[in-house]
């Protein structure tokens, strides 16, 4: 049998039979006591669990038992963050979330062919948040088993939607599954790590869209964050399974873009962590047994019996805003397309960095990089027409990407525009072709706390900009000292949250 | 199914593989370093007292490495004072010893550097890192020569010595300061990539670093310090243990058991049969 996950704003109504038996098999899980595996917090427990936060949102009273040591440590904090096990955990916690509601929706009578429904929020007028989730009531009566109050929206304000300017499709470019840590391009999937619980350099698709829908959905109320918006909460949001279903079909509609979107192929990637002696990853599965699965074992989603009703071969980015002469040239074409893996010869270097750490305070903050004389004559070498045409196909592309270094603060809410390029006198928002990206650090608190997995060392972000620097240098504004790098809080960040990017870098990848 | 390295792994193995050649080499060194005087007859100072010792000792079964040892060969562990010879030969093996116990360790730390600074100050910026590293392992490595050599004195044998430095290591092994230790350990600045702010942030990282990893050590490296006879096969097994529980990521302090249970499972992952 072939699973089919459906669109849920084409379902052909705000409470349709799929998301009706979805907020059923929802309402069974919640009843089931927090100690045992199939519970509906149990499962999120898998994803992370934070007993300060849990109370704080009402997920934790003074009655509940916590599940025994044993099944803590087999089953819970297990999500995969900053790590090329991001995609192929994600797709097995689905698989397994599902069939526990499956198999409740079965014994309340329901379909035996129900598959979760994906959030396609890219899609014209699907951003807003799926009706049937923003409603306390639902046709049941009683309390509506997919609403969560804890759930605050971009504003902070309960009106919840996925702002379509903060989110991007840009990750489908990407041309290979995994990159590196070091400066350049992390991947489309991700750094090869192990066990990752909370890496600290995401992938493309893990970056954008994925971490902005979860902190612009969840929000804060200025107290405390929206449930999405943490990842040792976000799984007791049943809009999380949705949008991990959209990520789940991105990463898909990857592989199907082009022939060379392959995922890794090695044994390292295929036995995962356990392969290496590390913790397996472990699901509860709906009679009590457990399903222990690999990357390489949840990669071929036709094996796996499943599909979406939509999934387009080529998913693609908005076109670059670039002069069409830049387009035209084969070199940029074919980065764009995505047709060439990383040669191995490739090198990355650092061409500049900020004098210091940037505080993110106010709502506009101004930073400069400084760029190394030689290393910026490199790159604008490298990035003329003439070099461009005698180099060999298989060389390794000139790109150039901005890293902001080790973001640490106390807040889970932060997000940002980052451009480059643009004088300081300026407004950033009249250079829409100056913005490098937007991101969010998921996960930020506990990233910054000395004793957590990230040692204190915070999240780091990648984004590639070798249009921007393309277009400064044709404009003759790359051939500078120091360049402006401008960082647009989304949405204000408290003082006290101490938000700060430790460095702002600039890295060229190439031959 | 045959791996391909991925990029990330190749990254890793560009700095991995001269290290672990340098380790190795290390290794060697230290043990020429003890077999050496013992026999070509060489006339360091230390080692002519060594040779001594090993008579007045009767430990013949391992030549060389008790003369380096805090107040070895004095003939009575009782006199465990700190003798020149002794002290010349702790300081001529040192480089050795630490490079053999701790390069393998720096490897991340290299690679962090390597990776984030300006191509034209790598070698400037990671041999700052290193020589501040060194001058401080080298000046906590004399604060532990100084307190095995008090142990050996007040312990009144060698073997309550050793017994006495175990029961520390243990303890220390279970306090929520030695996770602290590790945990800072794992933490990889950022270092400023112009002028003379980089060279402060070189400085400043490769001495910190040494702190927490001085800090994560030196109760097991007390324990090889203080055997005479089995120094070297102490040092190994101890070697492999810190290089073990690098492997473990961060975790919040406590007071509790801290085996490495990554390495351990790594380990036994490659050896099972199949």
């Amino acid at each position: 049998m072939t699973y089919t996950r459906p669109n849920v704003w084409e379902l052909g109504g705000e409470w349709a039979e799929p998301i009706l038996w979805y907020a059923r098999g929802v309402a069974a899980m919640r009843e089931r006591p927090l100690s045992e595996p199939t519970s509906w917090r149990f499962y999120a427990g898998i994803h992370g669990f934070d007993r300060q936060l849990w109370r704080q949102l009402g997920y934790l009273g003074a009655s509940d038992r916590l599940p025994s040591d044993a099944l803590r440590r087999r089953f819970w904090a297990q999500c995969q963050h900053g790590s090329w096990n991001f995609l192929p955990w994600h797709r097995g916690y689905l698989l397994a979330f599902e069939q526990v509601v499956r198999a409740e929706i079965v014994r309340l009578g329901g379909p035996a062919d129900w598959a979760l429904p994906y959030w396609d929020y890219f899609k014209p007028g699907q951003n807003a948040l799926p009706p049937a989730f923003a409603r306390p009531d639902w046709p049941d009566g009683g309390t509506n088993p997919l609403f969560v109050p804890a759930r605050y929206g971009p504003a902070g304000d309960g009106k919840v939607f996925v702002p379509l300017n903060n989110v991007n499709l840009r990750a489908m470019n990407e041309r290979a599954f995994t990159g590196v840590s070091n400066g350049a391009s992390p991947g489309f999937g991700g750094v090869d790590t192990g066990f990752s619980h909370s890496g600290r350099i995401p992938g493309a698709l893990e970056s954008q869209p994925h971490n902005m829908v979860h902190v612009l959905v969840g929000g804060d109320n200025g107290v405390l964050p929206g449930v999405m918006t943490v990842p040792d909460t976000a799984g007791l949001d049943p809009v999380f399974w949705l949008h991990h279903a959209n990520i789940d079909r991105l990463w898909e509609s990857w592989n199907r873009a082009t022939p060379s979107h392959r995922n890794p192929t090695g044994a390292r990637w295929a036995a995962g962590p356990a392969g290496r002696g590390q913790r397996a990853f472990a699901m509860p599965k709906p009679d009590g047994s457990t399903w222990t699965f690999t990357p390489g074992e949840v990669t071929d989603l036709v094996t796996l019996g499943y599909t979406y009703t939509d999934l387009p071969s080529a998913i693609a980015a908005a076109p670059p805003a670039e002069p069409r002469e830049r387009l035209a040239r084969p070199e940029i074409a074919a980065r764009l397309e995505g047709a060439r893996p990383v040669p191995e010869d490739t090198h990355v270097e650092l061409v500049g960095t900020s004098p210091g750490p940037v505080p993110i305070q106010g709502s506009d903050i101004r930073s400069h990089v400084r760029l190394d004389a030689g290393m910026r004559r490199k790159v604008t070498a490298r990035l003329a027409p003439a070099l461009r045409a005698v180099g060999s196909p298989a060389a390794a592309p000139e790109q150039v990407f901005l890293n902001l270094e080790n973001i640490r603060g106390q807040s889970d809410r932060a997000a940002f525009d980052v451009y480059v390029g643009v004088p300081d006198d300026q407004d950033p928002a009249a250079f829409p072709d100056r913005l490098a990206g937007s991101i969010a650090p998921f996960g930020l608190r506990k990233a910054s706390a000395p004793d957590q997995e990230h040692a204190g060392q915070g999240l780091t972000f990648v984004l590639e900009i070798t249009q921007i620097v393309d277009q400064l240098h044709l404009d003759s504004s790359f051939d500078v000292d120091t360049l402006p790098v401008r960082i647009v809080p989304i949405g204000p960040v408290a003082p006290e949250a101490d938000v700060s990017v430790g460095r702002i870098s600039i890295f060229r990848s190439g031959r | 199914m045959r791996s391909q390295p991925t990029p990330e792994a190749r990254h890793r193995r560009r700095l991995r593989t001269p290290v672990l050649v340098v380790t190795a080499l290390a290794w060697a060194a230290t043990l020429a370093v003890h077999l050496l005087p013992a026999t070509s007859g060489h006339h360091l100072h230390g080692a002519r007292q060594l040779h001594t010792m090993q008579h007045t000792n009767d430990m013949p079964g391992m030549p060389g490495m008790s003369g380096m040892l805090p107040g070895a060969g004095t003939g009575s562990p009782s006199n465990g004072s700190l003798s020149t010879g002794s002290l010349q030969m702790f300081l001529l093996g040192w480089p050795f010893m630490l490079t053999a116990m701790m390069a393998p360790l720096l490897v991340p730390v290299l690679r962090h550097v390597h990776a984030r600074s300006l191509p034209s100050r790598r070698r400037r910026t990671l041999t700052l890192l290193v020589a501040a590293y060194v001058a401080v392992w080298t000046a906590g490595g004399l604060v532990l020569f100084g307190l095995a050599a008090a142990v050996r004195a007040g312990a009144g044998s060698g073997a309550v010595a050793i017994g006495s430095a175990i029961a520390a290591a243990a303890l220390w092994q279970l306090s929520p300061l030695k996770q602290r230790c590790l945990n800072r350990h794992h933490v990889q600045p950022l270092i400023a990539a112009f002028g003379r702010p980089a060279d402060r942030d070189a400085l400043r990282f490769g001495g910190t670093h040494a702190l927490w990893c001085l800090g994560s050590c030196w109760a097991l490296m007390m324990v090889p310090l203080l055997f005479d006879r089995w120094h070297l096969a102490a040092m190994a097994v101890v070697t492999l243990y810190l290089w073990a529980e690098s492997f473990d990521p961060p975790a919040p302090p406590a007071w509790c058991p801290r085996l490495p249970v990554t390495a351990v499972r790594v380990v036994s992952t490659v050896v099972k049969p199949g």
